[in-house]
């Protein structure tokens, strides 16, 4: 996985030369486009063969290659400690909050990281040296899921202050309302973001295999309900599927790389297969 | 509605089980910290209605399963349409079939037998009661037996004929205790009878105690009489009342057989009938006159010498062919020895009276003074003539010991004040009546006992017997007075004392107490107690079909003609085994005519539903209450069913939208994960 690279879907604006198409014409080797000619403009760049077919004068712009930076937004909130098997959903997102950091920073990227809860609890900013991706690593292995999530207004502060175009990572288990995660993702790809979001169930959350009368307790907010899992399982997993549905469908409207994962899957797996799509989207778009 | 286990309701309580668990399941949750709330929050508020209903359709099901079942096992009894439909036909029709002699009288003109036409009726019946278990119960062993198919009836051995009585209150209780041993639902007694009166006993008491029984039965039980009671046609029976043996001539050794028959004639018959007597196999002919309803007959035959001998009479066919015949066996009668103990005249009138004709070689008998008593044969002796003083201690260990071997005691009033008398009898004080008006017996036994009729039918002269003198005699409660005074005191009694007898008088043959030693009472009276009493010192040889048995049940007994099969145990015939013979002869209630009213089966079986029917066996639904336990189980599998399907079905919700499965971990640690970008 380490021969993988992170890229983005969009062009970037980066401070430096990197492996990402960036918004503004540059000086590599990839024609971008024709444009008239201007007065004042560099006569090297002039295409002096139209000028020969056509005697217009037009000037050759070329790609320009930039630096990415990637925010991975990683939820700690209480709901996040659940599991059913050997990890829990924190294991599981962290894991793959770390190996995204460590691609990023060693394709001589920027990468940031976001924990919260109902507020930011820490906010590294984006940087490129292996002293940040250190500091990333250490923040990740000290974090606790503690509390209640409050995803939507978390990701609109965060829309706001991301000043420059940016890929920003969320890794959660999503459990709140959908309308108000769709405004998030609007407001995030409004500025041009690009936005990729990694949603993590377990099995048991999928499949409600229980048999016996269950006190079930929120994790988050400690509310309980007892309930006979056989009378409400039809309507709980008709729920999920509204909302996964919904969620899903949102996310095709607003252009969010969308991953649901597992917890019995195997992160590499989905990280494996979140940048092989990613890379081949980008190739075919250069097309 | 009733039942046939009750206290099988004492499980209702089980039908909360159900309840019970659900409820207990619940307060029995475990606690699970739940991250996706949200939904369960919203599926709780939505949980559907019908899921609920589902969840109380469930529990409905399996309390009425157990209810229902519960309720099946407590065999509920219902009438009316319900029970007709949910039971059907009776659990089980007992056949009270009598076959006894009279049953084989042709009746009507058919051919068959009134037996023979009762078993094709209720094998036609039967066809009617499929379902049905039938058991048959015939007048016999009265045992129930089992019938794998009531079509085999007919062909049935234990349906044959037979030569035996039919005692039907008996054969009623042995269905009553079948019916309470095996507790069938509902049930059906079809009685197969003639109603001959001698048979159902119609004045005896134990009707009371039947009808008693039959309602104390849990289940109502419908009886059913097939009344076969018509007359035959033409009949005479003829019955051997008795058969002697007696030496005619001490010097030549010659003998003489008599025979005392009773013929009884019923419909248009002869004059004159021909009797075939067989002595020995050699059969002859004897011309009868009949000049009444019911004939006594004495035959007479000179036989050369005394030996032991057998044979038979024998009647034309008629339309009852089973009381054309009577069989005998005779054989040398054995000396009966007779033991007086007393003095005087009165011992010796006694003694005459035991032993009246010096030349018969059957009765002997001996005076003892008190004093000698201790020199009686007591081995040999069958009867003992008690008319002394209270034997001493030690002698009356001796007379208890052999009394109750078997010994008969006739003890007479010693006189004087009142005291004991021999083996616990208490004699009362002398009492003398007055010049003109002496003692006189009121009323006696002239049925049975030492006090009966003569053979001819004449009664005893106990009434023209003029008593002076008496002294009572009480035997205790056990005791049975064969005559008494017509103040009703006792005059003569009697009682067992285990395998013996003891008979008290109350006066004795002498002139001063009264006219007894005359001897026209005393002699007849003595000589039958001495015949019975010495009966245990000669095994019988003549005997009453149904009532007589081998005395050693190892013994095997054949009919003594080798060419007929016959039962013993209730065909008549001669039989024999070894040197033993006996002839069993057919009841003599068999040849009574008198029947039963059919207007008054109704009151002998009181409360019981009854109908009878004439010539036909006419099976109709009616409200007797059946059994429906199998409707119950019926709807038990249908709860259960139901409960599966609720329990393994969704058929009742709606179905819900496709939805993808997830994706299962997979085996390659790095397989691509599924995405739902």
């Amino acid at each position: 996985m380490s021969r993988l690279t992170v890229s983005v879907r969009l062009p970037m604006l980066g401070s430096v030369t990197g492996l990402h198409r960036s918004a503004t014409r540059g000086s590599s080797v990839e024609f971008a486009e024709y444009r008239k000619y201007a007065p004042g403009d560099d006569l090297k760049f002039l295409d002096w063969r139209v000028f020969a077919r056509t005697d217009r004068f037009y000037m050759k712009e070329f790609e320009a290659d930039t630096n990415l930076r990637a925010y991975v937004v990683l939820d700690t909130s209480a709901s996040m400690k659940f599991t059913s098997g050997r990890f829990t959903r924190f294991d599981y997102a962290r894991r793959i909050a770390a190996t995204l950091s460590h691609l990023l920073v060693h394709q001589g990227d920027a990468a940031g990281l976001v924990c919260f809860t109902d507020k930011t609890l820490r906010e590294l900013p984006p940087r490129r040296t292996p002293t940040h991706l250190r500091q990333i690593l250490d923040t990740l292995s000290n974090a606790q899921p503690q509390g209640e999530t409050n995803l939507v207004s978390t990701l609109h502060g965060l829309a706001e202050r991301i000043r420059q175009r940016s890929l920003v990572i969320l890794i959660s288990d999503l459990f709140t309302e959908i309308p108000g995660l769709l405004e998030c993702f609007k407001h995030l790809r409004f500025y041009k973001h690009d936005v990729a979001v990694f949603h993590l169930l377990d099995r048991q959350e999928f499949e409600f295999d229980f048999s016996r009368p269950v006190r079930f307790v929120d994790m988050e907010t400690g509310v309980d309900l007892i309930t006979d899992p056989s009378v409400v399982r039809d309507a709980y997993l008709d729920a999920l599927e509204r909302y996964l549905s919904t969620l899903a469908h949102g996310c095709r409207e607003f252009d969010v790389d969308y991953h649901l994962a597992y917890l019995d899957q195997s992160y590499e797996g989905v990280l494996t297969q979140f940048l092989l799509k990613r890379i081949k989207r980008m190739k075919g778009g250069k097309k | 509605m009733s039942y046939l286990q009750p206290w099988m309701l004492w499980a209702l309580p089980a039908v909360l089980l159900p309840l019970i668990i659900h409820l207990l399941n619940r307060l029995r949750y475990k606690t699970v910290h739940w991250a996706a709330m949200l939904f369960l929050l919203q599926a709780d508020r939505s949980a559907t209605r019908r899921a609920k209903i589902r969840q109380y359709l469930l529990l409905a099901c399996r309390m009425l399963a157990i209810l229902f079942l519960i309720w099946a096992m407590a065999r509920p009894l219902m009438g009316g349409w319900l029970g007709s439909t949910a039971g059907g036909a009776p659990e089980a029709v007992i056949i009270l079939l009598d076959r006894s002699a009279s049953m084989e009288a042709r009746a009507g003109g058919r051919p068959e037998s009134k037996r023979e036409h009762a078993l094709a009726l209720l094998a036609q019946a039967a066809k009617q009661n499929q379902g049905s278990r039938f058991a048959l119960i015939e007048n016999v062993l009265r045992e129930p037996l089992e019938l794998a198919s009531a079509a085999t009836l007919p062909s049935l051995q234990m349906a044959g004929p037979t030569d035996t009585a039919a005692d039907l209150p008996a054969m009623l209780r042995a269905a009553l205790d079948y019916l309470t041993k095996n507790n069938p639902g509902g049930a059906e007694l079809w009685v197969a009878s003639d109603l001959q009166a001698s048979n159902w006993r119609p004045e005896s008491a134990e009707w009371q105690d039947i009808a008693a029984r039959f309602a104390g039965l849990r289940q109502a039980v419908r009886v059913r009489v097939l009344d076969l009671s018509a007359p035959p046609g033409t009949n005479i029976s003829v019955l051997l009342k008795a058969a002697d043996l007696r030496a005619r001539d001490a010097q030549s050794g010659a003998a003489r057989l008599t025979l005392g028959l009773e013929l009884r004639a019923a419909g248009e018959h002869p004059a004159t009938v021909p009797l075939l007597v067989t002595r020995d196999g050699t059969t002859s002919q004897v011309d009868l006159t009949l000049n009444a309803a019911i004939q006594r007959e004495t035959l007479k035959f000179d036989l050369p010498k005394l030996a032991p001998g057998w044979g038979q009479v024998e009647l034309p066919a008629d339309d009852t062919p089973s009381d054309n015949a009577a069989y005998y066996v005779v054989s040398p009668p054995a000396a009966q020895h007779a033991a007086i103990v007393g003095d005087g005249p009165a011992a010796l009138r006694l003694r005459f009276a035991a032993a009246p004709d010096k030349t018969r070689t059957d009765r002997v008998a001996s005076v003892f003074s008190p004093a000698n008593a201790n020199g009686i044969d007591w081995r040999n002796t069958a009867l003992l003539v008690w008319a002394a003083p209270t034997p001493s201690a030690e002698m009356e260990k001796t007379l208890e010991g052999w009394v109750e071997n078997g010994g008969w005691l006739l003890a007479f009033p010693p006189g004087g004040e009142a005291g004991p008398g021999p083996l616990g009898l208490h004699w009362g004080a002398t009492e003398n009546a007055a010049h003109d008006a002496p003692f006189r017996i009121a009323a006696w036994d002239d049925l049975d006992g030492p006090l009966a009729r003569a053979e001819s039918g004449t009664p005893l002269p106990l009434a023209r017997m003029d008593i002076a003198r008496r002294q009572l005699p009480s035997a205790g409660d056990t005791g049975h007075v064969f005559a008494s005074f017509a103040d009703g005191r006792p005059f003569l009694v009697g009682g067992k004392r285990i395998a013996g007898r003891v008979f008290a008088c109350a006066t004795q043959p002498d002139q001063e107490w009264s006219s007894l030693g005359e001897g026209v009472v005393l002699l007849p009276m003595v000589q039958r107690l001495l015949a019975l009493a010495g009966q245990r010192f000669s095994p019988p040889t003549m005997a009453t079909a149904g009532e007589w048995s081998p005395p050693d049940s190892h013994e095997i007994w054949t009919s003594l003609d080798p060419a007929q099969r016959r039962d013993w145990r209730w065909q008549a015939g001669i039989y024999h085994s070894g040197d033993q013979m006996i002839a069993l002869n057919r009841p003599a209630i068999e040849d009574l005519p008198e029947i039963v009213d059919r207007a008054r089966l109704p009151d002998l079986l009181h409360g019981v539903k009854l109908t009878v029917m004439a010539g036909a066996m006419e099976i109709k639904a009616d409200n007797l209450q059946s059994e429906i336990w199998p409707a119950m189980v019926m709807v038990t599998m249908a709860f259960l069913c139901a409960e599966m399907l609720l329990a393994t079905s969704r058929a009742l919700l709606p179905r819900r939208s496709s939805f993808p499965a997830a994706p299962r971990k997979p085996s390659r640690p790095h397989a691509p994960a599924a995405s739902r970008s």
